[in-house]
């Protein structure tokens, strides 16, 4: 089955397991931008990062988001995404989600997989836990 | 659908294109420009050691990656591990601590506690003689709306905060 990867402004880098027949999209979407005020600033580094992208095979399209995925799918393809912290990216994706329920959400890659670790309630807790690993000490 | 153009003359072209493409009004943009590439030039010009004595400042030497980080540019562990192919791990622990970690999305869950007063028992301010330290000379620091800032941190916790009480209610 081939994939089409969905980049939103939270993963805007070259998908790290790309395989042939892979499709990877980043979809302009005017109502999203301005639903989160974005500066001419920062559409602006945005647009500059996904033209290096569109020089890797990127393909941009300015849609709404759901429309525009609509377009590119079919039955044969399976849509991917990264999961995101922004809270206005995390309702476009439970909107997308909606239209596509198999949509695979990656997790967004940390400093160290703390998956299996409770969460820590204070910065002094997880630097204690990471340090070591993370330093190159162990 | 419509296919976005990635082929341009110069910067000003795309300013505009996308300007016209979101319907945005004319402002100033950043000398910041997106991409890996910029990205990547930015972590090799960082020095980890200016940037613990300095960053603070309004003139420090700040990395100018937290844009890349943000939007998934660069992940802050390609960046941990190109850093540690060019410093030993004690001169790498500051800068970790004090940058990357705190720009981790997955483990930053700190910071806004810190800001929003909610950590401790303590009010996150700062007074004048902070904002002069810091400003280095880049801010109209003595304009007489600042004035009710010019006082100790003692004096503006009385003043700000007259029925505080300590972590324990006292």
């Amino acid at each position: 089955m081939n994939r089409l990867f969905w980049l939103h402004d939270g993963c805007l880098r070259r998908p790290m397991d790309l395989r042939v027949g892979d499709r990877w999209v980043y979809i302009w979407d005017v109502g999203y931008i301005h639903q989160q005020a974005w500066s001419l600033k920062r559409q602006v580094f945005i647009y500059e990062t996904l033209c290096d992208l569109a020089q890797q095979g990127c393909e941009l399209y300015a849609a709404d988001t759901v429309d525009g995925l609509a377009d590119l799918l079919d039955e044969e393809t399976e849509l991917v995404t990264y999961a995101a912290q922004d809270p206005i990216l995390q309702a476009l994706i439970s909107r997308v989600c909606l239209a596509w329920p198999n949509l695979r959400l990656q997790p967004i890659a940390g400093l160290l997989n703390l998956e299996q670790a409770p969460p820590l309630k204070r910065f002094f807790h997880y630097w204690k836990r990471v340090e070591k690993p993370l330093l190159g000490f162990e | 659908m419509l296919r976005l153009t990635t082929e341009f003359a110069n910067r000003a072209a795309l300013i505009e294109y996308v300007r016209q493409l979101s319907g945005a009004a004319m402002e100033p943009v950043s000398d910041i420009q997106g991409g890996l590439t910029q990205a990547c030039q930015k972590c090799a010009a960082l020095n980890p050691i200016a940037y613990q004595r300095d960053r603070n400042f309004f003139t420090g030497s700040v990395s100018v990656l937290s844009p890349y980080i943000r939007h998934g540019v660069i992940l802050s562990k390609s960046l941990a591990e190109q850093l540690a192919e060019r410093y030993p791990p004690s001169q790498r622990a500051r800068w970790f601590l004090q940058h990357l970690i705190d720009g981790d999305i997955v483990c930053n869950n700190y910071s806004w506690q810190w800001v929003a007063s909610t950590f401790s028992a303590k009010p996150y301010f700062f007074n004048l003689d902070n904002l002069r330290h810091y400003a280095d000379g880049q801010l109209d620091c003595e304009h007489q709306s600042h004035r009710i800032f010019d006082a100790s941190y003692d004096e503006l916790s009385a003043r700000l905060f007259p029925h505080l009480t300590d972590a324990r209610g006292k």
